[in-house]
């Protein structure tokens, strides 16, 4: 009787979803089932369940749809990033593990500089200090190989475009606020740049279905709106500004994460603890509903800095209270939560698994105070449940003027080719003798297997090259300015050189090259010969 | 007056370069042992932590010199700098965790030590030692390493206390890795072992572990925990390879030589045990190498040969 009763109440429940409202519909308290851990799933007919875990009784979460008009079901699962002609978001795929890689040649390794580009700087006082130029945390550069049609109408745009344009473009999302477009083989710049006037430290996203839509985000403000926006490479003019949130549960609207786009529709979370779902069919890109959600009990969200990860029609965020959320992209609602012990920022990793998806990330040493443990996760992503917990000891660093958190960062790096069956991360570990660690785990059991300290920590996300004979070497940088090399079956650098000063953004490897920006107003790029 | 002579002796006050005392007969219901003190140990600021290295059944017996030949002590000699006190005690059979306290809080009593720091590593039948005492003190050890042994102690859920680093080889003849499966086995019956770490190495044979006392990072993985950290998680940014095992003689200090002092006044290092092997069919200077807990390298220079000379069975070759 008790299990007819919650069934009745779960079907009204799950009507509630459906219902095309723009009241906030706030559920607080989830009817707990007596005799299971999960509310029974609805099945989808594709995709994953949609199923709320016992875990998500202790979050408070709204749902706003905003325009009824609009679809709310992703129309397919397909990963559009996988066929784009580049690297169009942060790590290039929904995944989040990068869909790009280098080959090496020969035997002896090489580093050297191809381009420098060099961006303006900007001097301005904001609220958060002086942020100059060249790119930030997590600052990837995006890269886009334009078809003939677009190249060609992209030509006809006058004066916003170099006379030749070339098909190969470099975008730069600088922290001096202006986004740069970069001839990838000149280092020329090959279109004006788009000023947003606002600090920019994500990395921007480009629509993979090449509609010439790119999604940027601003990180620090320094002029109203503050928020992000939407760049019309057609017309090379912005063509949507939002703003500040006022239905947002927490005031700081930047958005450094790097939004994602599936089955239609784009998913931006912000830094204001909200998560937006944009429709973006017939050319259109409009607000359908968004996510608020909080753990305590007053309306006050966790922000998120990272990117959303996506399988199928579950996404991933993480936010700077330690949460890790799995979201059913269609009805936008929690399906588990997952509590990581500290601020999480880097961007999760999603892999597949004999069908089943598990997730990586791994928090910062931040609430716990000068010193604590990074856990570094690996959960299943159908139910949040741990496979493993990695603790690694790490330390806040300590400066005059300030203090930055240990533990990770960047994004995690599947292994491949001799390194099948690893995965790869730097962390901050900020202690005299090991400022930085890149980790080599067994995704099996989380074990380590190798590992190599970084003369600085490392903020930045690794990358992946290949030689002749399938070897796995892990491109990565510091902090100091450092590149290295790394053979990742032993944790041996093969090469290491001082490039710039300070990279916090992650690279992207184009052509067997790399092209990374520094805080210290440079883009390079970078060869292994 | 002998036994006084000898308590003297381990009480020598400290000179201003590492020493490592013979303690005999100086704890009531303890064990002889060696003592380590750094060159920079200070009484009066009690922050050392304490090592305490458990042998296997080799070096088990009377003769303290036997307890040189591998393991914390040894290392010491060869070049491993360890910033702790360290003791080296010696049995003739299993390990009493009791008898092993009554050394540790001696210690205590003497040197002043950083309590919160205490260490315990051992391998074989000191892997067994290991994990007896620390089930038995779960509250008074920050964190434990315990090499191809198991247990035998009633309950083994103050294991899951502390962070603690199994490691086992799985050729090895001697003791059975499923030893240390089975204390895993009781470990995961007990509830959260999140602060276990657990290496089956492929293919490693029992005596190959012993260079795990000859590493940095053995010593910088204990040295990452203390009593003091309230939820006591386990450093698990370490791991173990045979490529790590391989270099573990690498990177030692050749220029750090601690004075090897023992009870009945001799310098050990002018009076050192040789210690003979006579060869036999079937060996190879790699085999006698790991049989003897040394290396191919080391083997060359005792016996004034090449590593690519002929064995001659019969030959007696100095291992130590």
């Amino acid at each position: 009787m008790k299990q007819l009763a919650f069934v009745f109440l779960f079907s009204i429940l799950m009507s509630a979803f459906s219902c095309s409202s723009v009241q906030p519909q706030v559920f607080v308290e989830e009817p707990k089932p007596e005799t299971t851990d999960t509310i029974p799933p609805v099945v989808v007919a594709t995709g994953f369940p949609d199923t709320m875990f016992a875990s998500v009784e202790k979050v408070m979460f709204v749902i706003d749809t905003m325009d009824a008009s609009l679809p709310s079901e992703l129309y397919d699962f397909e990963d559009l990033y996988e066929d784009a002609p580049g690297i169009f978001m942060f790590r290039g795929s929904p995944s989040r593990n990068p869909n790009f890689c280098g080959r090496l040649h020969g035997e002896s390794i090489n580093i050297s500089v191809d381009w420098v580009f060099t961006t303006e700087k900007d001097t301005a006082q904001t609220s958060h200090g002086v942020w100059y130029g060249g790119t930030g945390w997590t600052g990837q550069p995006v890269y886009v190989c334009w078809p003939d049609s677009l190249l060609q109408r992209f030509r006809s745009l006058g004066d916003s475009v170099v006379e030749n344009l070339n098909r190969k473009e470099i975008i730069i999302a600088s922290l001096c606020g202006k986004v740069y477009f970069v001839d990838l083989e000149s280092g020329e710049q090959s279109r004006k740049s788009y000023d947003t006037k606002n600090v920019l430290k994500g990395t921007p996203s480009l629509n993979p279905l090449l509609n010439g839509h790119l999604y940027v985000g601003h990180g620090v403000q320094k002029h109203t709106p503050f928020g992000n926006t939407v760049f019309d490479f057609n017309t090379h003019k912005e063509i949507h500004a939002f703003g500040k949130d006022p239905n947002a549960w927490r005031g700081w609207c930047a958005y450094d994460s790097s939004p994602v786009v599936v089955g239609g529709f784009v998913f931006r979370p912000g830094e204001n603890g909200t998560i937006y779902k944009y429709y973006v069919g017939d050319g259109g890109y409009k607000l359908q509903s968004t996510l608020r959600y909080s753990l305590t009990k007053s309306k006050s969200s966790p922000g998120i800095e990272s990117s959303m990860a996506v399988c199928k029609n579950y996404g991933y965020v993480t936010d700077n209270a330690g949460n890790i959320l799995c979201i059913n992209l269609n009805t936008m609602h929690p399906v588990w939560h997952y509590f990581n012990h500290d601020d999480t920022d880097a961007t999760p990793l999603v892999d597949v698994e004999d069908g089943v998806p598990y997730v990586y990330t791994g928090c910062e040493v931040d609430r716990q105070g000068d010193a604590g443990f990074s856990h570094f996760v690996k959960l299943n992503g159908l139910t949040g449940s741990v496979v493993w917990d990695d603790t690694i000891s790490c330390k806040r660093s300590q400066f005059s003027d300030k203090s930055l958190d240990g533990g990770m960062y960047g994004s995690p790096l599947l292994g491949g080719g001799d390194c099948e069956g690893m995965i790869f991360s730097n962390f901050c570990i900020n202690k005299a003798k090991v400022p930085g660690w890149l980790i080599g785990f067994d995704k099996a059991d989380g074990r380590v297997v190798c590992r190599a300290k970084t003369k600085f920590n490392c903020w930045s996300s690794p990358v992946a090259f290949y030689n002749d004979k399938n070897e796995m070497f892990i491109f990565t940088a510091d902090t100091g300015g450092y590149v290295y090399l790394i053979k990742g079956k032993t944790g041996e650098i093969v090469a290491t050189e001082k490039i710039g000063s300070n990279f916090e953004s992650s690279p992207i490897v184009v052509d067997d090259k790399i092209i990374l920006g520094s805080r210290g107003n440079k883009i390079y790029k970078i060869s292994l010969q | 007056m002998k036994k006084l002579l000898l308590f003297l002796i381990c009480l020598m006050p400290l000179c201003s370069f590492a020493q490592v005392y013979a303690c005999r007969d100086s704890v009531p219901n303890g064990y002889n042992f060696w003592l380590y003190l750094p060159d920079d140990y200070d009484s009066t600021r009690a922050d050392k932590p304490v090592v305490m290295f458990l042998h296997g059944k080799s070096l088990c017996g009377r003769d303290l010199n036997k307890v040189l030949r591998y393991g914390c002590i040894d290392a010491l000699r060869r070049g491993r700098e360890i910033d702790a006190v360290v003791i080296a005690p010696q049995s003739s059979g299993a390990w009493n965790p009791q008898k092993l306290m009554n050394i540790y809080e001696w210690v205590q009593e003497k040197y002043p030590v950083d309590t919160n720091r205490l260490y315990v590593l051992g391998m074989s039948l000191g892997g067994y030692g290991t994990l007896d005492f620390v089930a038995t003190y779960p509250d008074k050890v920050a964190a434990a390493i315990a090499m191809c042994g198991g247990a035998t102690a009633k309950t083994l859920c103050g294991l899951n206390d502390l962070p603690l680093w199994i490691i086992h080889g799985t050729a090895d003849k001697a003791v059975s890795v499923k030893c240390s499966d089975k204390v895993v086995e009781s470990m995961c019956s007990c509830g959260d072992t999140s602060r276990l770490m657990y290496d089956r190495m492929k293919g490693v044979n029992h005596s190959q572990l012993a260079r795990v006392f000859y590493l940095d990072q053995t010593y910088e993985w204990l040295f990452e925990h203390s009593l003091a950290d309230s939820a006591r998680l386990a450093d698990k940014s370490y791991g173990i390879t045979t490529s790590i095992l391989k270099d573990a003689y690498a990177n030692l200090n050749k220029n750090f030589k601690p004075n090897i002092i023992d009870s009945r006044g001799k310098n050990q290092e002018t009076n050192r045990d040789k210690v003979y092997y006579t060869i036999k069919k079937g060996d190879t200077l790699s085999k006698i190498a790991v049989e003897h807990y040394t290396t191919v390298s080391i083997l060359c220079k005792l016996n004034n040969m090449k590593k690519t000379d002929k064995l001659r069975i019969g030959r007696k070759i100095r291992v130590s």
